[in-house]
């Protein structure tokens, strides 16, 4: 872990002298979680690869402002989450309907039905779930559940009160649940 | 709450796993591209950023130059050293002269001097007043080697001003040892 914490290190030094392929290298190790942390948000999934490549894009630019207070992984996670935030608060002032979220509904039904059988079926199932949800309630559990900020955080992150916050995620983790239809464990 | 911790426990389980979709194909291309694009951008961007760059360094030039022109006394020494280098060279001597006997007399200072310094101090203030408005005379473009004679002069009234209260003071102090060894016999 520290090994790679380490290589991690050089090709951000890299990165800072402008070497494309130190670039290329980190984007390779993170793309796969920053485009899934976007998508999450945006729910569109050219939106997302732009929003995630436009993330890359800055985070090299700013990168001398990176002091290292958190991981590398931390600091451009942060850096998609706001640009999908702006990005997903701006497709709302459109009231844009992508083709594409009309389609997943269709898919949604099929795929939500499946059983959840493996891992992988139940993580199916629940982030398709969680697209059947309203977008505060989708973009709130995201950040709170998968991304593991805190209410603060999110309050700061959503720019709204941090009660208002608690409130949401608590609805919204309601509404997910009865949703999946779990039923409270004994 | 429990409910709630049935959701928690369920993403705990998934933790890691919920990562499932992929860009279309052919990101890295896309990236890559991109990032050729901002390199290109951000060197033109560098060019760019000598047209701020000379705008300040005009704007520090000015800012200079004002300070020089609405201040006459700061490039007044360098406005005289220019004219006359002796001139300059001897009033800085003389300046030198004038402080350290200020000085001295200042540690002389005792109630009974007091007024004498005091009054000594105001005079050479209207004398530096004097030679100051010698030297923009001077610099203006007067007729020089009256000015220079006079601006000699004035250094020099200071020193006999200065000299002439420590003789002054000198005898104070006398007057005083005399009634005080008169008084103890």
């Amino acid at each position: 872990m520290s090994q790679h914490n380490e290589h991690t290190d050089v090709l951000l030094q890299a990165c800072l002298k402008g070497d494309q392929r130190a670039q290329m290298k980190i984007y390779d190790q993170y793309y796969h979680a920053m485009y899934n942390t976007a998508v999450r948000i945006v729910k569109d999934s050219a939106e997302a690869e732009d929003i995630m490549q436009e993330s890359f894009l800055s985070a090299f630019t700013k990168l001398d402002t990176f002091k290292g207070e958190v991981t590398f992984g931390a600091w451009l996670k942060r850096i998609v989450i706001n640009n999908s935030i702006y990005h997903y608060r701006k497709q709302q002032k459109l009231q844009e309907v992508g083709l594409e979220s009309v389609l997943n509904k269709v898919e949604d039904k099929d795929e939500a039905v499946a059983d959840s059988g493996s891992t992988e079926q139940m993580a199916q199932k629940v982030l398709e779930t969680m697209k059947q949800l309203k977008d505060s309630y989708r973009i709130s559990l995201t950040l709170h559940l998968i991304e593991g900020y805190d209410y603060k955080e999110i309050s700061e992150i959503m720019d709204m009160s941090y009660g208002n916050c608690r409130t949401t995620i608590s609805r919204a983790k309601d509404s997910l649940r009865k949703k999946l239809s779990i039923t409270p464990s004994v | 709450m429990k409910e709630n911790d049935t959701i928690e426990s369920l993403f705990g389980d998934l933790r890691g796993s919920l990562d499932l979709r992929e860009p279309a194909e052919g990101h890295r291309d896309r990236f890559r591209e991109r990032l050729g694009k901002q390199a290109g951008r951000s060197s033109r961007r560098r060019l760019n950023l000598w047209r701020p760059l000379s705008i300040a360094a005009t704007v520090a030039l000015l800012l200079t130059a004002s300070v020089f022109l609405l201040r006459p006394d700061a490039s007044m020494e360098e406005q005289v050293a220019s004219i006359s280098p002796e001139a300059s060279q001897t009033s800085h001597y003389f300046a030198n002269l004038v402080a350290q006997e200020v000085q001295e007399l200042e540690a002389l200072s005792s109630p009974e001097t007091r007024p004498l310094i005091d009054d000594a101090l105001r005079q050479l203030q209207q004398l530096e007043a004097d030679y100051q408005r010698l030297e923009s005379d001077l610099v203006e473009g007067g007729n020089s080697k009256m000015i220079l004679q006079a601006m000699i002069n004035n250094f020099q009234t200071r020193i006999d001003l200065l000299q002439q209260v420590m003789e002054k003071i000198e005898e104070i102090k006398q007057f005083k040892n005399e009634n005080n060894a008169t008084n103890v016999i």
